[in-house]
């Protein structure tokens, strides 16, 4: 679990300094994580959620 | 995640139905389910694989750093299946399921998956038919694809092996670990340390970012191409503005044709009297001009015509002669016809008389008189010789000459309408001469009527109306051309305008663009500097576990984990130790898979089957003395009998157990295995195959196949 949280604060950080938002940051990553077992062939959903994501943090930026 | 229930149906050596439940009231998170070989161990294993996911392997092998996946194992058909094979081979419907149930963080979990034969008897998977549901919490029941995902955002498939181990492949993993040909195991290290939320997530960015740059790619160039339209609109406008001023211009020039024309107008209207003489005149004009004309054609035709009247003339008097000349040609003919008859008669009775025989030479008869009929030739000859006589008399011209003479004549003949034609062309021409000289009368009168003035006015303004008439004409063409030109490009400057209102580059584009960028530069840097942290949190974690498990830890001291997650034993020195014991390597193995897993966040139970193949009684000891904790995530062992005895491991780790089972046959059964009796007070029937409890009386038969899964009293 420690070690989750690691790569939570790596991301985190590095989000940051390319000037990402944290909650936008941790929503993108609890996707990915929740999603990281789907095969490369198996995304387009999960792509099209991103956008939706992306999108939409881009809106309300 | 702990395991609350799970059934067993048919599967494995587990005919009929088995519920196992894994509720406890003891303190301790271990697990154990004690057997011999062949009992079903194993199948419990796998049979919860298989709920979970689908499908159970045969264990990989290993050679020369190199891992072959084994092979599926079927649910139905030739050797060794999943299904119970007495009821796959005896049940009319052959049916399998599991049943899963188990309670974390996230709430409840229920798990079934079926297997149903769609025929009488199935022959292979394909002939299976598979349910799954799924339900977590008070959330609907998820069938299919979408249970599956449910399923493994909790258990990941991709994870199994840190949480399904298995204990005879411990040397598998040992391989892996410390070779260099990490590939295998490498994928699995970075999946549990959740890397592929990254690579794929960074693909996934990629290819979302290639679409949007797509897209912004596309509006540059329609944007550029708008601007271009804009610019020719803007040109467009100043063309058409000239057109427009240039047609204004042909306009006025109409208007002052126009306005000079209707003046001529007006004047002419001063002489309105007159206009209708003037008219006539004009008209008579035209129509003394025409008949001119007409008379110069049809005095042509006359004397076209004219040329043949001498023959006519001459043909008066000669058509007499040449008559003439044609019924003395007639005569002629019927003459020399008449000469050459009587030629031929008198050469006809003069041989008649010379060759007389006194037979009739028509009848054949004998002439009555001879004499008489004599005298009739000698008449008849008489009288065609005077004849011809008197042709040789008579004074004719003969039919040669006469075809010469009428030769002669017929070359003065006429054509047979020659005369009428003529008498035409001079009846028209003296026609046309007459209305011409009616005409002539005509304007020589109205003519009289007009002043020489007024007519010379007249005349004037009338040539000035019509040079002006003529001028409106091509002032109205100039004028209707500059407008058609002023359309045309009012219809270009449209179409330029409609151009130009093209997409026009979208900020929120580029803004998205830009958080896609930074998005994936974060995941690089996150995968850079992550797997060097993780990688010593695995390293510590592992020198942790491996330092409470390790029997000899003066010799080894720790493990080292490198940046391809290779790993050494190391030894008091802190170098890696040379030909560490076989079992400080399964250790050692054991230790990494912890840590990952402990590293990987997994919260789910810890499946170990035949956890103590590769260790010593020291090791073994101490693994379920590290992994048996009185709380935390369930660890459960699937050890034979000669790994663990049942009642010495109850007895040592009693609180640490949450629940103990055997597995067995009941001819295994040497005292009562009835719950509230356990007496050791039984009597065995050889000849009967069967023993009976001398305690309660319960009975068991030994060739019963039927397995028993028994609760060890903790």
């Amino acid at each position: 679990m420690d070690d989750v949280q690691l790569l939570k604060e790596e991301f985190l950080s590095h989000g940051k300094k390319q000037g990402l938002d944290e909650s936008f940051l941790i929503q993108i990553l609890d996707y990915l994580m929740k999603k990281q077992f789907f095969p490369a062939g198996e995304r387009e959903s999960i792509r099209n959620q991103l956008s939706k994501m992306i999108s939409e943090h881009a809106k309300g930026d | 995640m702990k395991l609350q229930h799970l059934f067993l149906y048919n599967i494995g050596p587990f005919r009929g139905q088995y519920p196992i439940n894994f509720q406890s009231e003891n303190k301790g998170n271990g697990y154990a389910f004690f057997a011999e070989n062949n009992r079903g161990k194993t199948s419990i294993y796998n049979a919860m694989r298989w709920c979970l996911f689908g499908e159970v392997s045969e264990r990989a092998k290993t050679a020369d750093g190199k891992r072959y996946e084994g092979g599926r194992i079927p649910i139905v058909g030739e050797g060794r299946i999943l299904m119970n094979s007495f009821a796959y081979e005896n049940d009319k419907n052959q049916e399998m399921s599991v049943v899963l149930l188990a309670e974390g963080a996230k709430g409840s979990i229920q798990i079934t998956r079926t297997a149903k034969s769609t025929t009488t008897l199935a022959r292979h998977d394909g002939e299976m038919a598979i349910q799954l549901d799924v339900k977590i919490g008070s959330n609907p029941i998820k069938h299919g694809r979408e249970a599956q995902e449910a399923i493994e955002s909790i258990f990941p498939k991709e994870l199994e092996r840190f949480f399904f181990i298995d204990g005879e492949a411990l040397e598998e993993y040992t391989e892996m670990m410390r070779s260099n040909a990490m590939k295998g195991l490498k994928e699995e290290v970075n999946a549990v340390l959740g890397i592929p939320a990254l690579i794929r997530g960074d693909a996934d960015l990629t290819r979302i970012r290639q679409g949007i740059k797509s897209k912004i790619d596309t509006t540059v160039k329609a944007e550029k191409a708008s601007s271009k339209a804009r610019d020719d609109a803007n040109r467009q406008k100043r063309v058409l503005g000239e057109k427009i001023k240039f047609a204004d211009k042909k306009q006025s020039e109409l208007k002052t044709v126009m306005a000079k024309l209707e003046s001529t107008k007006e004047l002419m209207m001063a002489h309105e009297e007159l206009a209708p003489i003037v008219e006539q005149l004009k008209t008579l004009e035209g129509q003394i001009a025409f008949i001119k004309e007409n008379l110069i054609d049809i005095s042509k035709d006359k004397v076209q015509e004219a040329k043949v009247a001498w023959k006519v003339l001459l043909w008066k008097k000669g058509s007499t002669q040449y008559n003439d000349y044609l019924n003395q040609q007639e005569h002629a003919v019927k003459r020399e016809w008449d000469a050459k008859q009587a030629t031929d008669s008198i050469k006809q009775l003069e041989k008649d008389a010379n060759e007389m025989t006194g037979i009739c030479v028509e009848c054949h008869q004998p002439l009555p008189d001879l004499e008489k009929f004599k005298q009739k030739k000698e008449k008849e000859l008489s009288e065609q010789k005077e004849i011809l006589k008197q042709h040789h008399l008579a004074k004719y011209e003969s039919t040669d000459d006469l075809a010469i003479k009428i030769g002669d004549l017929a070359k003065l003949k006429p054509q047979s309408d020659s005369k009428e034609r003529i008498l035409r062309a001079d009846k028209k021409w003296k026609k046309l001469v007459n209305n011409l000289e009616t005409l002539q009368e005509q304007y020589t009168s109205l003519d009289a009527k007009l002043t020489e003035d007024a007519k010379s006015n007249l005349v004037e303004l009338g040539e000035k109306k019509g040079r002006q008439e003529a001028m409106v004409s091509r002032r109205e063409g100039e004028w209707r051309s500059a407008n058609t030109e002023v359309n045309l490009a009012e219809l270009e400057l449209k179409r330029l305008e409609d151009k130009s209102g093209g997409p026009t580059i979208d900020k929120k584009d580029h803004k998205i663009d830009n958080i896609i960028a930074n998005l994936i530069v974060t995941i690089n840097n996150t995968v850079s500097s992550y797997r060097g942290k993780a990688r010593s949190q695995v390293e510590k974690r592992a020198t942790e576990v491996f330092q409470r498990l390790n029997n000899a830890p003066e010799v080894y001291t720790g493990v080292r984990v490198d940046k391809d997650f290779k790993t050494e034993i190391l030894n008091s020195k802190g170098r890696p130790a040379r030909n560490p014991s076989s079992g400080a390597v399964s250790i050692m193995t054991i230790s990494v898979i912890d840590a990952l897993r402990h590293v990987s966040g997994l919260d789910v139970p810890v499946f170990l089957d035949t956890p103590g193949r590769s260790l010593d009684e020291h090791h073994k000891s101490k693994l379920l003395e590290y992994f048996w904790q009185t709380e935390g995530q369930q660890f459960l062992i699937f050890a034979h009998s000669g790994e663990y005895a049942v009642d010495e491991t109850v007895e040592k780790f009693k609180g640490k157990l949450a629940k103990a089972y055997t597995i067995s046959l009941p001819r295994d059964q040497k005292t009562c295995f009835q719950a509230e009796c356990r007496s050791d007070d039984v009597e065995h029937d050889a000849y009967g195959k069967k023993r009976t409890c001398n305690a309660c009386g319960h009975e068991w038969d030994l060739t019963s196949e039927e397995t028993l899964i028994l609760e060890v009293p903790l």
